[in-house]
């Protein structure tokens, strides 16, 4: 049995919950290259990431592990996310659904995200809680229809693990398919 | 006289705005504000004019024998027709300009705005003092431009987010002040104060005002005192690597990467300054950035008041200083991590100075390289100071790494010369010594690939392993990033899949 590794980047707008939902999984404390906040975004938190999150889940008496890199919310910031997910096997986008003001933005983001990418992506909408509402909100964003979405309330750890379940249920599915085609 | 063509939902809020005989149009822009109107007040003069609100500002007017929108961004010399052409879509009849900048960021958004922002003041302006008797709205109406989309969906979620029409709420705010002011049938309204007042307490009184609106007169106030030379915070990213387990290994062709980029990231560990000490002249050796001088007008207009703080993993925030040194005199080396060894013994990765950048839409082709192999050495940091199990990860680097403050550089050098290695069958014992550095990731340095060869060599009954105890001689990791999908073996697919499976079924647990 060989090693495996799995990388899951986790990105989204400002805010969105994207820390949150890498703590409820990892491991190890999470790395956090975080900054106190300015200007108006310090109306929202103290504290922001500005290089990069990052966790680590592994089974006990296993060489498999998890992966978890966050992104920083801001725009500025977006090329590290362009770089990034070349590197990764999935991609969770978190959209703060009652943020309704970072929407117009995340929208951008998404499209950005979805543009090229070779991997499979998964849409979290953080705070809400009724999956037609979630998927709407997702498609209104650009999401396609062949991309997961997830409603959830990432203050809760537990629904950030259930999260990360679905982003890897979404890997395997991929994994399985492009077995199946290459079959 | 009224006449509400929008949606009967909203017939409480646009009966607010009816008219009863004649009034001046800023009785009804007044009333439209307090009630954070949206939608469209068409207002009966000849010619008509059309507003349209975004609760309760108005962010565009316009008389109906104006010419297009996009007709008169053109004629101002903000747009020309190609950036026209790319920025329109077109629909059937409709070519809406909502997403003018999206689509083409060679426009200068700024200056699209104002030319709008003064068409619609000066609209507003003229009108504002003329009566009307009749008006019409239309609720959640806005103009069939898309123009509302540029006020209302800032790229930046950061970035203020004031409706254009700002001074005419400025305006309008003033004009609250005198609810007793009678109209006067006049072209020209004037307000007198008796006492010069001072503005800002005058303001405090007023709950209703949105002292945001400073907010942009000091941004514009920064905007002015940006200069070439300016002191810029520069973010480290300090990561404490917990344990190396990464081998070194020649690769096949007996090729080391002693020539490699990521082997000259060695410097004189005597003169490394360590993260709290903010960032040096002896630290920073590079004018990659130096040469660079960091425009980001936040960044400028608060870098004294912008803090960094480390979090390490064991909890512990460690504030960063800041950087005192101007960047033009910055010597900074994106392709130099720093290694420092601190006095208690533990390791100290520094990694490049970023640059901080408040350019929106970076492309991926605009990403400058060294940027990007920062990054990348940065995931693979993280990635070797996790690759052992939390288990085994040892709170003390000390212990393992004892030796690197003795290495002097040219020694180092030769010892840090073969830079990876295929990973060995079974667990290291202990740590290497060696501190091998960071070689930038490649796709031929992922995990899989890796370990994909592994499955090869032990398949392959004639092939040597390389995890025999002999001196590894394959698994090249070369420097070149390679795009190019990796395929899976099926085997090893089948024992990824599995492992991904035994993955949701632990987080499953945890779940429960």
């Amino acid at each position: 049995m060989t090693a495996q590794t799995f990388k899951i980047l986790v990105t989204g707008p400002f805010a969105a919950g994207k820390t949150s939902m890498i703590q409820s999984v990892s491991q190890t404390q999470v790395i956090s290259t975080d900054v106190v906040t300015s200007g108006e975004e310090s109306d929202v938190k103290s504290h922001t990431t500005v290089a990069m999150d990052f966790g680590t889940y592994c089974l006990d008496g296993d060489d498999t592990r998890l992966l978890l890199f966050g992104t920083p919310g801001q725009a500025r910031f977006r090329f590290m996310t362009s770089i990034l997910k070349g590197d990764v096997d999935v991609v969770a986008f978190v959209i703060d659904a009652e943020a309704t003001e970072t929407h117009a933005v995340a929208g951008v983001e998404l499209r950005a995200l979805l543009r090229d990418l070779r991997v499979p992506a998964v849409i979290a909408v953080n705070r809400c809680d009724d999956i037609t509402v979630a998927r709407r909100l997702a498609r209104a964003l650009g999401a396609l229809d062949g991309e997961a979405v997830v409603p959830c309330q990432l203050i809760d750890p537990d629904s950030g693990r259930e999260v990360v379940v679905e982003i890897l249920l979404t890997l395997l599915a991929s994994m399985e398919s492009t077995k199946a085609e290459v079959a | 006289m009224m006449h509400n063509t929008g949606i009967t939902t909203d017939a409480a809020e646009t009966a607010a705005l009816a008219i009863d005989g004649s009034q001046p149009v800023w009785m009804t822009l007044n009333e439209a504000r307090e009630r954070a109107f949206t939608g469209e007040i068409v207002f009966e003069t000849d010619p008509e004019v059309l507003a349209y609100l975004d609760h309760g500002i108005v962010y565009y007017a316009e008389r109906v024998t104006d010419a297009s929108l996009s007709r008169r961004l053109l004629d101002a010399g903000v747009l020309d027709d190609e950036q026209l052409d790319r920025g329109t879509v077109r629909v059937g009849d409709i070519e809406h300009l909502g997403r003018l900048f999206d689509r083409d960021p060679s426009v200068d958004r700024d200056a699209v705005v104002v030319v709008a922002e003064t068409a619609t003041e000066e609209l507003i302006t003229d009108l504002a003092n003329r009566t009307v008797t009749t008006v019409r709205v239309t609720a959640y109406r806005h103009h069939p431009s898309g123009v509302h989309r540029w006020f209302v969906a800032p790229l930046d979620p950061a970035a203020p987010q004031h409706p254009v029409s700002a001074v005419a709420q400025l305006d309008s705010t003033v004009v609250d002040q005198l609810p007793g002011l009678p109209f006067v049938g006049t072209d020209e309204l004037t307000i007198e104060w008796d006492d010069q007042i001072d503005v800002v307490d005058a303001i405090a009184f007023d709950d209703e005002f949105d002292v945001s609106l400073f907010d942009v007169a000091e941004e514009s106030i920064d905007d002015l005192d940006v200069s070439d030379d300016i002191d810029a915070e520069v973010v480290e990213l300090s990561l404490e690597l917990a344990e190396f387990t990464d081998d070194i290994d020649d690769g096949d062709d007996g090729d080391t990467l002693v020539d490699a980029p990521a082997l000259e990231m060695l410097v004189d560990v005597d003169t490394l300054a360590r993260p709290d000490e903010g960032l040096t002249d002896e630290a920073i050796t590079d004018e990659a950035i130096a040469d660079e001088a960091i425009t980001d007008e936040a960044m400028t207009g608060e870098a004294d008041d912008f803090e960094f703080a480390v979090v390490w993993p064991d909890g512990s925030e460690e504030p960063a200083a800041h950087a005192d040194a101007h960047v033009d005199d910055l010597d900074v080396s994106i392709d130099e991590p720093v290694v420092t060894q601190t006095d208690d013994g533990n390791l100290e990765f520094t990694m490049p100075a970023l640059e901080l950048s408040d350019e929106p839409e970076l492309a991926d082709a605009d990403v400058p390289d060294d940027v990007s192999d920062a990054v990348r050495r940065a995931i693979a940091a993280i990635e070797s100071a996790s690759v052992a199990p939390p288990a085994a990860l040892a709170p003390d680097v000390t212990t393992q790494v004892p030796e690197i403050a003795d290495v002097e550089i040219d020694d180092a050098v030769d010892i840090l010369s073969p830079m990876v290695e295929a990973p060995m069958a079974e667990p290291l014992a202990a740590p290497v010594v060696e501190f091998g550095g960071f070689a930038p990731p490649t796709m031929a340095m992922r995990a899989e690939v890796l370990y994909g060869l592994t499955d090869d060599d032990a398949v392959g009954g004639d092939t040597v392993s390389t995890f025999d105890g002999a001196v590894p001689t394959g698994g090249v990791a070369s420097v070149v990033f390679v795009d190019e999908p990796v395929e899976e073996h099926s085997g090893g697919g089948n024992e990824r899949s599995s492992a991904l499976r035994r993955l949701i079924g632990s987080l499953r647990r945890k779940d429960h």
